[in-house]
């Protein structure tokens, strides 16, 4: 009988915390669907009665489209350079004798732990007087720099804990060092790399408060910003900025989940290892 | 690199001290191009701006030396100390939310087997998205006009809209309940995977020895999961207490201040006001806090511990 | 209010007829030399379709028709991030050739050497016929020792009174009363159920209700000096007994702490507000959203004012233009900048934005006496109003005087704390 009653509190408990997850989203959905003049609706709507894509085609037609190109070009290369430069780094932190190894640990674990923005305000006054300001290359460069300590760190630890004797062995079979790092490490440490990558797309994805503040042409801007933006001049229009928040929450999520395994695996290996 | 080695011993001692040499110097060049970009971008600027928090810059515009002055000026602010305090409250009071519910959750997952990881993905989902987004779509949700989520659920209950945002008492709680359903589930895998550490025959045992789940609970799991709880608090507080995204779409600061933290006042400060000088002392004194919660975190900790920045 | 409306506009129509008379030139003297790219900052969206941003888009049409070697790139952005956008990029090379600005921060971009003197950039002609043309009382705000360096757009009463008609006569009047003392029992008054008397933004840096409010005592409440408000004397504890009373008689609520421009204008469509303070151009786009009432009943008055004062106009933050001092397109940036304000550029903001026309000259053309343009005549007779006065060259502390100024309004709508208190502190943190 407790059991049961276990039981059931449990199932309502775990029903009661998704539906507070998943209502939010579903609420912005269906407002993003709505025709405006039954957004304010009273009572609402909850499932539209005539759903339209006109909030959606409104974002096209303001070119909110390159934002998102913008947005995903941004977090790829942020990836891709935070992972080629931080697989490197922690290969080498896990293998090689090098001088002051503990402060260059400590570097990069004490970037990871200090969050970007309290040092935002110096990084855009420095970029303003090196002309690193507002170009292309600079939101990849400080979204890689994010990311970079994260991807020391985990794959590091990965690194470490493959064993030796597999890269002597493949040595010894006539394989190159490069060649044993290629076939017989860095396989070894997918999971690290792709939790780094996943990790270090939602940061760039993510990004708001880099990205206002260290580009200001719109051919540079990212969504986030753009949606933002949306706010202003026009009075609210919520139809549309929910529009937004969709589109701008399919690629994060869909990342996640696609990844989950190596993300949720990535910080609690982390955290129980470490 | 020496031609002259003759003698059999010589020579092998020369080629370790070479090789570890060649080792020595491919670690540095490995590391290299990765460490200059973090020391260039993460770090450079800490300096960068302690040199300018000593300046009068005001938009873009610097008009010299002067000293302490940005500091005791804002050291002498009531204003600021009251931003410091709403930050702490932010930081604190998020964690007293955030860490009982990741808790519960973590404790309801271990016990729902499949459903439980099922559970824990659906519940990671506000954490997977952006910040400004989250608080675009909280600001819809509570927004107290008639048709609004929010004051339709409460027109169920009778209830006229009310101004979470907008009233002074109200907004700080609500941005606290908005920035924990964001981050809470993320502190839910932690514990998640620590109650998987602790060994399922201390409960057995205990369970023998007649101990009921509350005791159990305080006796075994508690303790057991006191380091992953750490982590799980280390983490959070940095996150906290540097949030200002979530600020900036919900509330800009306001009701009346009411939701002035520090790293909101550090926002406005130096990118709304433009009052850079000043804008960099409270960036100094937010990065030496944050050393100081993180240097405090290792310590408790024992080894250094990473943080993921989002 | 609308007693001195004949008068002015007789005189305007003189002064426009004089204008028309002499010669129409057009400006294409020099079309076949100009060629490359001028890139424009502004606000507007090229993918927009508000009317303002219809109006800018056929203006660059005609002008790339005119000059086709000319290309025009608009960058739009967040309106009040112009200024610092324009300063950072101007330190750094790469500024826009023109710039859209508020007057506020003229001088702080001035001090930055990033404007160019228009007097060495504009044509004789456009100096001769254009810049006498406009309203004189935003003209002179550009000119820094002897330089001109911006050009005012869309003459406008900046924060104006919106109101309903068709409430405002639930208590048998036309209009508001334009003293504070009787404007406060009415405010009180009007409130009923859910609608507030009067809705003001109290959380847009980019407005300041209380400094609205305070220039119900004329220019003086600037110093000539320094450009400050003193806002511990008894004028600006006037002002803020005014709010006080507004929210302690229900007028003004504390839901309005946090208000943007936007709030208001979208509550204001609901059916909220019997008065708001609103931004004047907005008025079409008011009229077009509104939802709760008959968009034919808004209408627009001055701000009441203390004592026997005329009623209060407080004209700006207001737009202008100017042009980089770092552009090296400056001939085709200074072409495009006179394309804004041909006669017929201004018969355009006009008809289709609704807005003052910049060149008073037009304001004889016909559709000015016709009903649509009735509000445009508003407008005009607000400009041209006794009480009508600008900010002045200098403000000091432009970055923090609107969001110190409505932390305070703030805290009289939605505290009880001492006015003089609040005043004081908010002196105390602009340092004044």
């Amino acid at each position: 009988m407790m059991k049961l009653l276990g039981r059931l509190a449990l199932a309502s408990g775990g029903l009661l915390a998704a539906v507070l997850v998943l209502g939010p989203l579903a609420w912005a959905l269906s407002t993003s669907l709505k025709p405006t003049n039954l957004i304010f609706a009273v009572p609402p709507e909850l499932i539209p009665s005539a759903p339209s894509l006109d909030h959606y085609l409104r974002l096209i037609a303001e070119g909110v489209q390159w934002s998102f190109i913008n947005s995903g070009s941004y977090a790829v290369s942020a990836v891709l350079i935070a992972l080629l430069l931080g697989s490197i780094a922690g290969y080498a932190l896990a293998r090689f004798d090098m001088p002051a190894k503990p402060l260059v640990m400590l570097i990069f674990v004490g970037t990871m732990a200090v969050p970007s923005f309290a040092v935002l305000l110096p990084t855009q006054l420095m970029f303003v007087n090196l002309g690193l300001f507002n170009t292309w290359i600079t939101l990849p460069l400080l979204y890689a720099a994010h990311v970079v300590p994260f991807a020391v760190w985990i794959t590091r630890a990965h690194f470490a804990s493959i064993p030796r004797e597999l890269e002597q062995a493949a040595l010894i079979d006539g394989y190159s060092r490069w060649e044993a790092v290629w076939k017989v490490v860095l396989p070894g440490a997918k999971p690290a790399l792709l939790a780094a990558a996943a990790f270090g797309f939602l940061h760039s994805w993510n990004d708001y408060i880099t990205a206002t503040t260290m580009v200001d042409t719109p051919g540079l801007r990212t969504l986030p910003v753009a949606l933002i933006f949306f706010q202003g001049f026009h009075g609210r229009d919520w139809g549309a900025l929910m529009a937004g928040v969709v589109i701008a929450t399919i690629p994060p999520v869909v990342m996640f989940l696609l990844f989950r395994r190596y993300l949720i695996g990535g910080f609690s290996d982390g955290s129980v290892k470490g | 690199m020496t031609q002259a080695a003759s003698a059999a011993p010589m020579e092998r001692s020369h080629s370790i001290a070479s090789a570890a040499r060649a080792t020595r110097r491919a670690g540095t060049a490995l590391v290299a191009p990765a460490l200059l970009l973090v020391i260039a971008i993460n770090v450079l600027p800490a300096f960068y701006g302690f040199y300018l928090s000593l300046r009068k810059l005001f938009f873009f515009s610097d008009e010299g030396f002067v000293g302490l002055d940005n500091y005791t000026s804002l050291l002498t602010d009531p204003l600021a100390w009251d931003a410091i305090w709403r930050s702490l409250l932010f930081t604190f009071g998020s964690l007293a939310l955030a860490v009982p519910l990741a808790l519960l959750a973590a404790l309801g997952i271990r016990r729902m087997g499949k459903f439980g990881s099922l559970l824990l993905t659906v519940l990671l989902v506000p954490w997977a998205m952006s910040p400004i987004v989250v608080a675009l779509l909280w600001k819809w949700i509570l927004l107290p006009s008639p048709g609004g989520l929010a004051a339709s659920i409460l027109s169920v209950l009778n209830l006229p809209p009310a101004d979470f945002l907008t009233n002074p008492t109200m907004a700080m709680p609500t941005l606290i309940v908005v920035g924990v359903w964001r981050t809470f589930a993320f502190a839910a895998i932690i514990l998640t995977a620590g109650l998987g550490q602790i060994p399922q025959d201390l409960y057995r045992a205990a369970a023998v020895d007649g101990l009921g789940a509350i005791e159990r609970f305080r006796k075994i799991t508690l303790p057991l999961l006191a380091p992953s709880l750490l982590i799980v608090v280390s983490m959070l507080t940095i996150s906290y207490f540097n949030e200002v995204q979530t600020i900036i779409g919900l509330t800009g600061g306001g009701p009346i201040r009411h939701t002035t933290t520090l790293g909101f006042l550090l926002y406005h400060t130096g990118f709304v006001e433009l009052d850079q000088g000043r804008g960099n002392a409270i960036a100094v004194v937010m990065f030496l806090i944050n050393m100081l919660l993180i240097a405090g975190y290792i310590r408790l900790l024992g080894a250094p511990k990473g943080r993921p920045a989002s | 209010m609308m007693k001195k409306t004949n008068r002015s506009r007789r005189t305007l129509l003189k002064l426009a007829g004089a204008a028309l008379a002499l010669p129409l030139l057009g400006g294409s003297a020099m079309a076949q030399d100009l060629s490359g790219t001028v890139r424009i900052w502004t606000f507007l969206s090229p993918e927009g379709s508000s009317p303002r941003e219809v109006v800018l888009n056929d203006i660059i049409e005609q002008f790339e028709g005119e000059h086709p070697d000319v290309d025009v790139v608009v960058e739009s952005q967040p309106f009040q991030e112009l200024e610092t956008k324009f300063v950072a990029a101007s330190a750094q090379g790469r500024a826009p050739d023109i710039i859209w600005m508020r007057d506020t921060f003229l001088s702080l971009v001035s001090d930055r050497g990033a404007l160019a003197n228009l007097d060495e950039l504009l044509s004789e002609e456009f100096k001769q016929e254009a810049i006498p043309d406009m309203f004189q009382v935003f003209v002179e705000k550009s000119v820094f020792d002897g330089k001109r360096e911006s050009l005012p757009l869309w003459p406008s009463p900046a924060q104006s009174i919106f109101y309903r008609k068709d409430v405002l006569e639930e208590v048998g009047l036309e209009a508001p009363p334009l003293t504070w003392e009787e404007f406060i029992p009415v405010a009180a008054q009007l409130t009923e159920g859910d609608r507030l008397g009067l809705g003001m933004p109290t959380n847009d840096n980019s407005v300041s209700g209380f400094i609205n409010i305070m220039s119900g005592f004329g220019p003086e409440i600037f110093d000539p000096e320094t450009g400050q408000l003193d806002l511990t004397g008894d004028q600006a504890l006037q002002a803020a007994n005014v709010v006080r009373q507004l929210s302690e008689q229900g007028a003004l609520s504390p839901t309005l702490l946090n208000a943007m421009g936007d709030d208001i204008q979208d509550q204001f469509a609901a059916g909220r507000f019997a008065m708001a303070q609103a931004f004047s151009p907005r008025f079409q786009q008011f009229k077009s959203i509104a939802a709760a009432y008959d968009p034919e009943q808004l209408a627009v008055s001055a701000w009441p004012a203390f004592g026997d004062r005329p009623p209060a106009v407080l004209l700006g933050p207001y737009w202008t233009v100017g042009i980089s001092s770092k552009s090296e397109n400056q001939p085709a940036a200074a072409a495009f900048l006179e394309a804004l304000y041909t006669p017929e550029a201004s018969m355009q903001w006009a008809q289709t934005a609704g807005l003052v026309p910049d060149r008073q000259s037009v304001l004889s053309d016909p559709y000015f006496s016709t009903p649509e343009a009735e509000t445009i005549m508003t407008f005009v007779d607000l400009l041209s109003a006794p009480g009508a006065m600008v900010f002045p060259q200098r403000l000091p502390d432009i970055t923090k005087v609107f969001p110190v100024l409505n932390t305070a309004l703030q805290e009289l709508i939605g505290t009880d704390e001492d006015p003089a208190a609040i005043l004081a502190r908010a002196e105390s943190t602009l340092g004044w």
